[in-house]
């Protein structure tokens, strides 16, 4: 017999507490997800890298392509001419060019024929 | 490392003293059955770290601090249970509804402490050094607090003191 029996009389608590803690203690146990579709995640992000790589791929290459388009049309027009550069009846005058090891000369025809402007 | 199946004996044990000593803090019946609950499945999802030889008195001091947050955030919120006003609706006597506010009332007029040791040395069972290690008081206190607790319950409700 408690002490205060009569002012704190014994309360019986509502049924189903324990199955409730059960239920609780279970759906813990479970996954949250079944087990394919924890990959789901990886597989969209693959996917969607893959389309951008797929996007961006035919972009980078045309742009490779022109880059080395150019470059073969500079070089070209920067190569000398075939046999080299000859100056027939021509005089040349040297010009700055703010580098030791580089010289530039402005090569002007004096005849008819054959105008070319060489460095 | 805690068992599930230990876990249930002691939610056998305890979820009637429990559900006493909650209710005369909570005073609302959902309450007291979500912070037993909550109580367990706090205590179940530190299994690894909880030895079965201390369990009951962990989910003792683990559904007291939840209790304790519960009437913090019904302070906050200004909330009160609705647990009086349903049990006059449903019928109850006048004077068990009477008799209910008022032991609520005196309850609440003690000290935290105080009704914290009387509602635990009724209802959980607990020895006096037990109730201390879950309360965080210090042992020799729990008698005292009991003793002073009986007193100002009884003169708050107009009882015989050494009834």
């Amino acid at each position: 017999m408690r002490e205060l029996e009569r002012l704190l009389p014994e309360l019986a608590p509502p049924p189903g507490g324990l199955a409730r803690l059960q239920h609780s203690l279970q759906a813990r146990r479970k996954p949250l997800r079944p087990l394919a579709w924890c990959w789901l995640p990886a597989a969209a992000g693959t996917c969607a890298l893959a389309l951008l790589a797929l996007a961006w791929l035919p972009g980078a290459v045309r742009q490779r392509e022109q880059t080395a388009a150019l470059a073969r049309v500079l070089r070209q027009a920067m190569a000398p001419p075939p046999g080299g550069i000859q100056v027939v009846h021509g005089a040349a005058l040297a010009l700055p060019s703010g580098q030791a090891d580089v010289r530039i000369y402005l090569v002007q025809t004096t005849a008819a024929g054959g105008d070319h402007d060489d460095r | 490392m805690l068992r599930e199946d230990a876990l249930y004996a002691s939610y056998r044990r305890l979820e009637r003293p429990l559900y006493n000593v909650l209710y005369r803090q909570l005073w609302q019946a959902e309450d007291c059955q979500d912070v037993i609950h909550d109580a367990f499945v706090r205590v179940w999802e530190r299994r690894a770290k909880v030895d079965e030889a201390t369990l009951d008195a962990l989910v003792w001091t683990t559904a007291l601090n939840l209790a304790r947050n519960r009437l913090r955030w019904r302070r906050l919120w200004r909330q009160a249970p609705l647990d009086e006003a349903e049990a006059m609706m449903e019928g109850a006597g006048d004077t068990d509804f009477l008799a209910t506010r008022r032991l609520r009332q005196a309850l609440r007029e003690l000290p935290a402490a105080m009704r914290d040791v009387l509602l635990l040395a009724e209802f959980s069972g607990l020895r006096g050094a037990e109730i201390a290690a879950v309360l965080g008081i210090p042992a020799g206190t729990v008698a005292s607090h009991k003793h002073h607790a009986m007193e100002r319950l009884k003169a708050l409700l107009g009882e015989p003191v050494d009834a």
